[in-house]
């Protein structure tokens, strides 16, 4: 069953996804219904076409001056992307890139929102708003 | 060189003009992303924006992306009223050039400027027009 990110108790279960030991191989990933694991198969693509080539600098701007999602950025997103796949969690409803070299996945429901930010040092944050007022913010260390 | 005009007070009831690239996704079918009102590295004094009584929404659009842009129209006194002072800056490249100095990039991180950006992208955005390309 997936885990909903759109209510208040949601935040201690996400924290605790990231922040577990990732499972040992050969641990058959939680059963997910083939909606989920495609839409999880599309972001993972997204963001692996965003990263940076081999041989292409880390730093990147495009052609308005935003930095485009570093590699440390990317790789902390993709093994955000396993873990919260192999919980069970929803799909994101957006996922997409920050102004500054960051990755970002978001979570609605009615009015409240959930925002899963990495930076481009590959740093993750889960910030939670309610009717758009800023709730809590909490670092989230990748087990 | 910009003219008198431009430096003075903008009015409660003035449009103001935000550039969003398309290429960046954060206009979709839910709305308008808070990236959009993310500053960076050269917004060091504020985010931009342009006064609508002095440019036309297709030249605010104007820029370097092949695949255009969108413009995101909000009223001075919306974002007053939410707390988000605006200013005047005037420059020569545009007409009619203005700041939201509480979203410089050096606060970006802000609990904030976070909110600013939630505020702006949820509730303060009036008109998306385009995508102009």
């Amino acid at each position: 069953m997936n885990q909903s990110l759109s209510n208040l108790n949601a935040l201690p279960v996400i924290e605790t996804v990231l922040s577990a030991a990732p499972p040992t191989a050969g641990v058959r990933p939680a059963i997910d219904s083939s909606g989920e694991a495609e839409g999880w198969q599309a972001i993972e693509r997204q963001i692996i076409a965003w990263a940076p080539a081999s041989g292409e600098p880390d730093a990147r701007l495009d052609e308005d001056g935003y930095l485009l999602p570093s590699g440390k950025a990317a790789a902390a997103a993709l093994k955000i992307v396993a873990r919260l796949r192999e919980a069970g969690v929803a799909i994101p409803l957006r996922s997409g890139q920050t102004a500054n070299g960051g990755v970002n996945f978001e979570w609605r429901r009615g009015t409240s929102t959930e925002r899963l930010t990495v930076n481009a040092r590959g740093e993750a944050e889960l910030a939670k708003f309610k009717n758009s007022k800023l709730v809590s913010r909490t670092s989230v260390t990748l087990g | 060189m910009p003219s008198p005009a431009e430096y003075e007070p903008i009015a409660d009831d003035e449009m103001l003009y935000r550039r969003v690239p398309v290429s960046k996704d954060w206009i979709d079918s839910h709305g308008v992303r808070p990236d959009a009102f993310e500053p960076r590295s050269d917004d060091d004094t504020g985010l931009s924006v342009y006064r609508a009584r002095f440019v036309k929404v297709a030249d605010a659009a104007r820029g370097l992306s092949k695949r255009g842009y969108y413009v995101l129209e909000m009223r001075a006194g919306d974002l007053r009223a939410a707390g988000i002072e605006v200013l005047p800056m005037p420059h020569d490249d545009l007409p009619g050039h203005a700041e939201l100095p509480g979203l410089a990039f050096h606060d970006r991180e802000s609990e904030l400027s976070m909110e600013q950006r939630e505020l702006l992208a949820d509730r303060l955005v009036v008109a998306i027009h385009g995508p102009f390309v």
